[in-house]
């Protein structure tokens, strides 16, 4: 159940290159062997698959992973072409991926990692891992490629997860007909019960109750440690969802004689989170707090600004937290062991699994305590910058908006200042989740990323970043501690970086690195989306716009409506004569974002009418039109679209 | 347009237990006319005769489970559109997703309140016919 492991990748190129200079530099035969043995050792311990191959995808080497995994001998397969090891279906493309990323440098593959299906020499076909990465010695180009079958990891999770879901059913079904029943009895659709046999009811029904929510508790815990539990981050006003929770819970708070008041609080205040989520904190810390009051306290609660974070504060004047139990109170079935704890109907999972909501929201959990004087327990998320419902608006703001992902409180904090001092929208992401998950909610314009992020190690988050489509061009900063090992760790491993900047983070530099970064062509530069089933008009095409914009090629309507659905375009250049349909029939359904008409330009073989010429921003037909024509006709429409404009037609 | 009101529920659900419980909450509380059902094929005898406003739909059930019912239902005259809450321990997030794509107006978790029951039903009932 290995992933390949890039790094022994990257090694193994480090190593390759080694062999190259020192063949160069003419060092001596010895040397070039001890470094060939230690390349041997590397890639025949390895458990996983090592392959390279040449750059027609010849194989050449072939480890004992390999071979185990696709039941071929070396002698079998070094000189064959590598889609031996692919089932039918991804031989084509294979072959049509290699010849792009010669002409292109281009690949959806190399670089990264995929999973897919291989083709043992038995015939069957398996789930594989594969990284793969090119390098070049001299001038030929060499592909290595890290296989790892991952049948037995997929099995496991589903394994897992039926098991849970089985089980949680099996445990529900009983507890259904207890509980109500109970329910049923305690109020009163039975008839009256004599006191004694309520009370009994009572405790019955309580702790049904009880184990119900251990249930849920124990599912939590499970889909928080699987990575499955689902988070929708949007931005919310907090006050409501504070002001909802202590609602929710007032009635549970009088069964002990407890009240709760709401302090103080930021009447305005955003943050990024997932409301549901959120109260499940909330209800779980006004609980606790509700529970081990005296009878006749208030537990109070606050919110209030800490730098870049909003805290939330639940106090309560309780026995306090005994000394001892402090440094278990977050681990699981933790609950401090005295029998008037123990009565208290807690799970045991609770803060635990507080704790983890809310570091998956970006925040931290923590509390303070004295004994017999009582606790608080607070979290600090990140204040949010965006308004909830103005989606609309958000995206029309030309302010550019960064993601700043920084494990260290202290720095994000800093560069929160500086970017929002600059009119610069920042979103802050405590861990490479949250990172993940900002950047699938939102467009940036840049990113700043610690190499330390918690949740992997930096550079293959950076790597990761680079391999989605949405994010492969987004200017990134590196802020580091340590700039000069930050910079070996990037030499070599092919992702580009505006700059690296060292831990007191430079205001002046920062700002510098993200007005390059805001500025950066390959961001500011229009998207066309080509809509044209003939290839070498839409090679020429490309061409021609080069400098102009990016331009997106589909050859069909199913693709060209897959793209729009994807991403902005700033114009369509459509071929009204398709395989699959009448081009023009896309006209009524281009609408960007924010509901705009998307300008078309038809660029058609055949003549046409004044009709479809009032239809689109201009028409042009193929044989007709030079090449300084189309590119100023782009140009003209493209201006009238602004802002910002380039220039007037 | 005023709303057809909820009147008689068809409950399918292989536990005898939560189908008395079932039979106490909507009947005796919600003051439906409640028909339960101990599997689908039993459900699919009867369900055309009864003909419900709602069908309240068990998904694990031996024999024939939750989904299959429901579409065996709705091949029988009259059954077509009538609106379907799944009441199920089933209820991790892809499996609501499923349920929803069954066409499932809604889906109720168990342990299931039934204190409160009839007037989730209720709710549900009406904010369809809100919409």
């Amino acid at each position: 159940m290995t992933q390949p492991d890039e790094s022994v990748l990257e090694s193994l190129a480090g190593v390759a290159g080694q062999v190259g200079q020192f063949v160069q530099r003419k060092q001596g035969e010895e040397a070039l062997k001890a470094i060939e043995q230690r390349f041997r050792s590397v890639v025949d311990s390895a458990n996983d698959g090592i392959v390279i191959a040449d750059s027609k995808g010849t194989i050449l080497t072939w480890n004992r992973g390999a071979e185990s995994i696709f039941g071929y001998t070396a002698a079998e397969v070094v000189g064959q072409g590598v889609s031996m090891l692919l089932p039918e279906r991804y031989r084509a493309p294979q072959k049509e991926g290699l010849e792009k990323y010669h002409k292109t440098g281009e690949s959806r593959v190399v670089g990264r990692s995929v999973e897919l299906e291989g083709l043992r020499k038995s015939g069957e076909e398996f789930p594989v891992a594969i990284s793969l990465s090119s390098w070049k010695s001299g001038n030929d180009t060499f592909f290595g490629g890290i296989i790892s079958d991952i049948t037995e990891r997929l099995k496991v999770d589903r394994i897992k997860s039926e098991f849970i879901s089985t089980v949680s059913h099996e445990l529900r079904t009983p507890l259904t007909s207890i509980l109500g029943s109970l329910s049923l009895v305690t109020g009163g659709t039975a008839g009256a019960l004599p006191p004694q046999a309520r009370s009994l009811v009572e405790i019955a029904h309580k702790n049904s109750e009880r184990l119900v929510r251990l249930i849920n508790d124990i599912l939590d815990v499970e889909k928080i440690e699987s990575g499955k539990m689902d988070f929708e981050l949007k931005p919310m006003r907090l006050m409501p969802v504070v002001a909802g929770a202590i609602e929710a819970n007032r009635p549970y708070a009088e069964k002990f004689y407890v009240s709760i008041q709401l302090e103080s609080g930021l009447p305005e205040v955003i943050v990024d989170a997932d409301a549901d989520r959120l109260t499940q904190v909330l209800t779980n810390l006004l609980s606790n707090a509700a529970k081990f009051s005296p009878k006749g306290q208030v537990v109070t609660v606050s919110v209030q600004r800490k730098g870049p974070m909003i805290r939330v504060s639940v106090a309560d004047k309780g026995p306090g937290i005994p000394e001892e139990f402090r440094q278990n109170i977050f681990n699981k079935f933790a609950q401090a062991d005295t029998s008037d704890t123990r009565q208290k109907g807690g799970t045991g999972l609770g803060l635990s699994i507080s704790k983890a909501l809310i570091e998956r929201m970006g925040g931290r959990l923590g509390f303070e305590t004295a004994v017999n004087a009582g606790s608080t327990f607070h979290f600090e998320l990140p204040e949010g910058h965006r308004q909830p419902t103005g989606d609309t608006t958000a995206r029309l703001r030309l302010k550019p908006r960064v993601l700043v992902c920084e494990g260290q409180a202290d720095s994000a904090g800093q560069l929160a200042l500086i970017l929002s001092q600059a009119g610069i929208e920042t979103d802050l992401a405590r861990d490479v989740v949250h990172a993940r998950s900002q950047l699938a909610l939102h467009r940036y314009q840049a990113l700043t990323l610690d190499l330390h992020l918690p949740g992997a190690g930096g550079i293959a988050f950076l790597k990761e970043i680079r391999s989605k489509e949405a994010s492969r061009d987004l200017p990134i900063i590196l802020v580091s501690l340590t700039p000069e090992t930050a910079q070996g760790q990037l030499e070599g491993s092919a992702v580009k970086v505006v700059d690296i900047l060292p831990v007191p983070v430079d205001k002046d530099r920062l700002l510098k690195a993200i007005k390059q970064a805001v500025s950066d062509p390959r961001v500011s530069t229009p998207r066309i989306l080509h809509v044209e089933d003939d290839e070498d008009t839409q090679k020429v095409v490309e061409m021609i716009l080069k400098n102009v914009a990016t331009v997106t090629r589909v050859r069909n309507l199913r693709d060209a409506r897959e793209q729009l659905g994807r991403q902005p375009f700033d114009l369509v250049l459509l071929d009204p004569g398709l395989p699959d349909g009448a081009g023009l029939d896309l006209i009524g359904e281009l609408k960007d974002p924010d509901g705009k008409s998307v300008p078309v330009v038809v660029f058609s073989a055949d003549e046409f009418g004044e009709e479809l010429s009032k239809r689109v921003s201009a028409a042009l037909v193929k044989t007709r039109t030079s090449n300084s024509e189309l590119v100023a006709t782009i140009r003209s429409v493209l201006n009238q679209r602004g802002p910002p404009p380039v220039g007037k037609p | 347009m005023t709303a057809p009101k909820l009147e008689r529920i068809l409950c399918i659900e292989d536990e005898e237990d939560i189908r008395k419980i079932q039979v106490v909450a909507l009947e005796g509380l919600g003051g439906f006319k409640v028909l339960a059902c101990a599997s689908g094929a039993e459900a699919i005898q009867e369900a055309a005769v009864f003909a419900p406003d709602l069908i309240l739909l068990d998904v694990m059930m031996p024999g024939m489970d939750g989904p299959t019912t429901l579409k065996s239902l709705r091949t029988l005259s009259g059954l077509e559109e009538t609106p379907v809450v799944f009441l199920t321990a089933k209820v991790q997030p892809d499996e609501i997703d499923y349920y929803k794509e069954l066409g499932a107006l809604e889906v109720i978790s168990k342990p299931f309140d039934p204190m409160k029951l009839a007037s989730q039903l209720r709710q549900i009932w009406e904010f369809r016919h809100a919409g």
